[in-house]
């Protein structure tokens, strides 16, 4: 339709769009040039995620984009000439809004195809579950879009446009701060913004986002309603859709674990060798790094041999569940998607031994962990160990010559100490 | 160029003037601006005149449906305005260019244009075409798909003519239409003009009384809300002597009907 593609080039619409997807970019590339891209491009879900952190600062702009396309008809003086032609208001504010909102949601998708290229390349879990996360987001923009549409018609003063940036900004921020203190539980995690990244294991609870849709669906509909009634007495009718979201999505978000995020099974499912050797496991967010985790993976295996009851499996792990006395646990911090394991060859067996084959545990007591791998892999310092001289080195010098004083015996005897005491662990580190 | 003519635009009208004002009144703000005209228009150009302050514009803005009259009654195009007049058809028949044209800046003339062609509701097969066929029209083909905002003020109002007319309206209304118009563009309005008296009724406001004089079939003279005289541009010259203020005849015809209407009033 004609009308549409006017609106499409003449409209609010592109500025909007244009700014929501520079900012987009900014906030995504100022990261890289930062060295901290992997805080969204180590998988689909962070990057997703990251986006919607930006939204504490692009929902309220395009709150303001609509109010200030809303102001259009008044700041041309085209009102008097619109008013004496036939097409209804309510159809005549339709090519404006579908415009507005198209844009909004091409600029979101374009920031996320942006990122995408960078995830794509980093990544080892392709899945689907960005998906509902940028589709939020993007109705998000909509919402805001529209309400700003409708609040810029019932309210068609210059000042308004600046004023709902500015209130939509304190507003998101009400949640940010609230989550510092406390994870954010029941109706705070209604806002669209997240207000902490997530990690790779981690994904946004399927319900949580959905009462998050079902508001922004409310709020949608009622700024477009808003913007479409003919009588400005007839506006009220415009909460009843704003309520009745509330209504559906309260139930909804109290119900929701707390900070609104559960776990990714599909991220932490293992992948394991199937070649008839000791067996090696990987998170599938990690998929990649099992190649190169198998073979120090087996060299530590052969070297807790030395321990009774010593594990005959290597697992990458991301806690939160108690350690078999037959595997041994590697940290999934050692692995950085798109990088892979933090050390390789013997730096990274000496990793798997850390705390004889065990996760670290709170308060972590790095010293003896290290000691621990030291003294399996039968050299001190171990490789990838060396710390820099100082108090701490000093004082593991003189922890590792106390041990190594010890009759052979009970220096097994207390590195399988140690392993016990990190199976026993039962928090994340 | 050949138009297609509609069925509709061959069938005789079943009313006898396309604007009938008996009494009315309007207001603008708290003034009663339009107070008990009388006033009957059928086809042809009718040019309204009258001093600042007159009711010009106030008479038009009710024409077009954008005040609601105070008092009186008002039947535009057979269609009487009551307390809920539904105003959908008569609006797809009218044609407007408001004193202050108001516009969207950023849209090129080619699309302001079809925007009120869409907001007129035109069938949208009949819009490119009406459209083209108006810029041209009113002579603003070579500006066709520049920007409105570089437009001057006389582009400006021939753009603003060119909506007011893309539905081909049965009721024009054009407050000051040339506005900013240089000699030869007003020249060629008064042609234009007379065309668009053929099959429609025209009503345009304006200062200028020698436009009246060229491309009206009919004179309106108005003062202070009231009829002062109407007939045709001819008897209108016809009633000023060699005495009266004026360039010319119709000028001098202007100024005694005024006079004389305000020695009876007082």
């Amino acid at each position: 339709m004609s009308v549409l593609r006017t609106e499409l080039r003449r409209s609010t619409g592109p500025a909007a769009g244009v700014l929501t997807a520079a900012l987009g970019l900014a906030g995504l590339y100022t990261l890289v040039m930062s060295d901290q891209s992997e805080l969204w491009d180590a998988q689909w879900t962070l990057l997703a995620s990251f986006q919607r952190i930006m939204l504490v600062v692009l929902w309220p702009l395009a709150l303001g984009a609509g109010a200030w396309q809303a102001r259009r008809d008044r700041r041309t003086n085209m009102a008097e000439l619109a008013a004496t032609t036939p097409r209804p208001v309510w159809r005549r504010a339709l090519p404006t809004s579908a415009a507005l909102a198209i844009w909004l949601v091409l600029a979101y998708l374009v920031t996320f195809a942006a990122g995408a290229v960078r995830v794509a390349g980093s990544t080892d879990y392709p899945n689907a579950g960005w998906v509902p996360i940028v589709a939020v987001g993007a109705l998000s923009l909509v919402a805001a879009g529209w309400l700003g549409m409708g609040i810029g018609r019932l309210l068609p003063s210059a000042h308004t446009p600046p004023i709902l940036v500015i209130a939509g900004f304190l507003a998101l921020l009400v949640p940010v701060q609230l989550s510092k203190s406390a994870e954010p539980s029941g109706a705070a995690l209604l806002p669209p913004n997240l207000s902490t990244t997530l990690d790779e294991f981690t994904t946004i609870a399927s319900r949580v986002d959905l009462a998050r849709a079902v508001v922004l669906a409310g709020l949608a509909v009622g700024g477009l309603l808003l913007v479409m009634v003919a009588r400005r007495k007839a506006a009220v009718i415009a909460i009843v859709p704003v309520v009745l979201g509330l209504a559906v999505a309260v139930p909804l978000v109290n119900a929701a674990p707390a900070g609104g995020v559960q776990a990714d099974p599909g991220a932490v499912a293992e992948v394991c060798t199937t070649d008839g050797g000791p067996e090696v496991c990987v998170t599938t967010a990690h998929a990649k790094g099992l190649a190169s985790l198998t073979g120090p993976a087996r060299k530590a295996l052969t070297l807790l041999a030395k321990l009774p009851n010593a594990p005959t499996s290597v697992r990458e792990v991301t806690g939160e569940r108690p350690q078999p006395a037959g595997e041994a646990w590697l940290h999934s911090d050692n692995y950085q998607p798109g990088r892979g394991w933090l050390d390789s060859g013997d730096a990274l067996v000496v990793r798997i031994l850390a705390g004889a084959g065990t996760r670290p545990c709170d308060p972590i007591d790095y010293r003896t962990r290290a000691l621990a791998a030291a003294w399996l892999f039968g050299q001190y310092p171990a490789p990838g160990q060396r710390l820099r001289p100082g108090e701490e080195a000093a004082g593991r010098d003189a922890a590792w010559q106390t041990l190594r004083a010890l009759p052979e015996p009970q220096q097994r005897q207390r590195i399988a100490e140690i392993r016990t005491a990190g199976l026993t662990c039962h928090g994340d580190s | 160029m050949v138009r297609k003519v509609a069925a509709t635009e061959l069938a005789p009208t079943t009313y006898g003037w396309h604007v009938q004002a008996d009494g009315l009144q309007v207001r603008a703000g708290r003034r009663m601006a339009v107070d008990g005209l009388d006033l009957r228009l059928g086809l042809g150009v009718h040019g309204l005149l009258g001093p600042n302050g007159a009711g010009k514009t106030t008479l038009i803005r009710a024409l077009a449906t954008v005040l609601r009259p105070a008092g009186g009654t008002l039947t535009l195009l057979g269609e009487q305005l009551g307390a809920r007049p539904d105003l959908r058809a008569f609006r797809r028949r009218l044609g407007y260019l408001p004193q202050d044209f108001g516009f969207y800046p950023r849209f090129t003339v080619r699309e302001f244009v079809e925007y009120m062609a869409w907001l007129k509701e035109m069938p949208p097969r009949d819009v490119p075409g009406a459209v083209q066929r108006t810029i041209e029209q009113v002579g603003l083909a070579d500006r066709a798909d520049d920007r409105m905002k570089t437009l001057s003020g006389g582009m400006l109002r021939r753009a603003g003519i060119a909506q007011a007319i893309v539905n081909d309206p049965d009721l024009l209304l054009l407050d000051e239409p040339t506005v900013g118009l240089d000699p030869t563009q007003r020249l060629e309005f008064r042609t234009l003009l007379r065309e668009l008296g053929e099959q429609s009724c025209v009503l345009v406001s304006t200062h200028l009384v020698e436009d009246v004089a060229a491309a009206c079939t009919n004179v309106v003279l108005v003062d202070e809300g009231r009829m002062v005289y109407q007939g045709t541009p001819a008897e209108v010259a016809a009633a000023g002597g060699a005495d009266d203020v004026g360039d010319n005849p119709i000028e001098r015809g202007y100024t005694a009907l005024l006079g004389r209407h305000r020695a009876v009033a007082r």
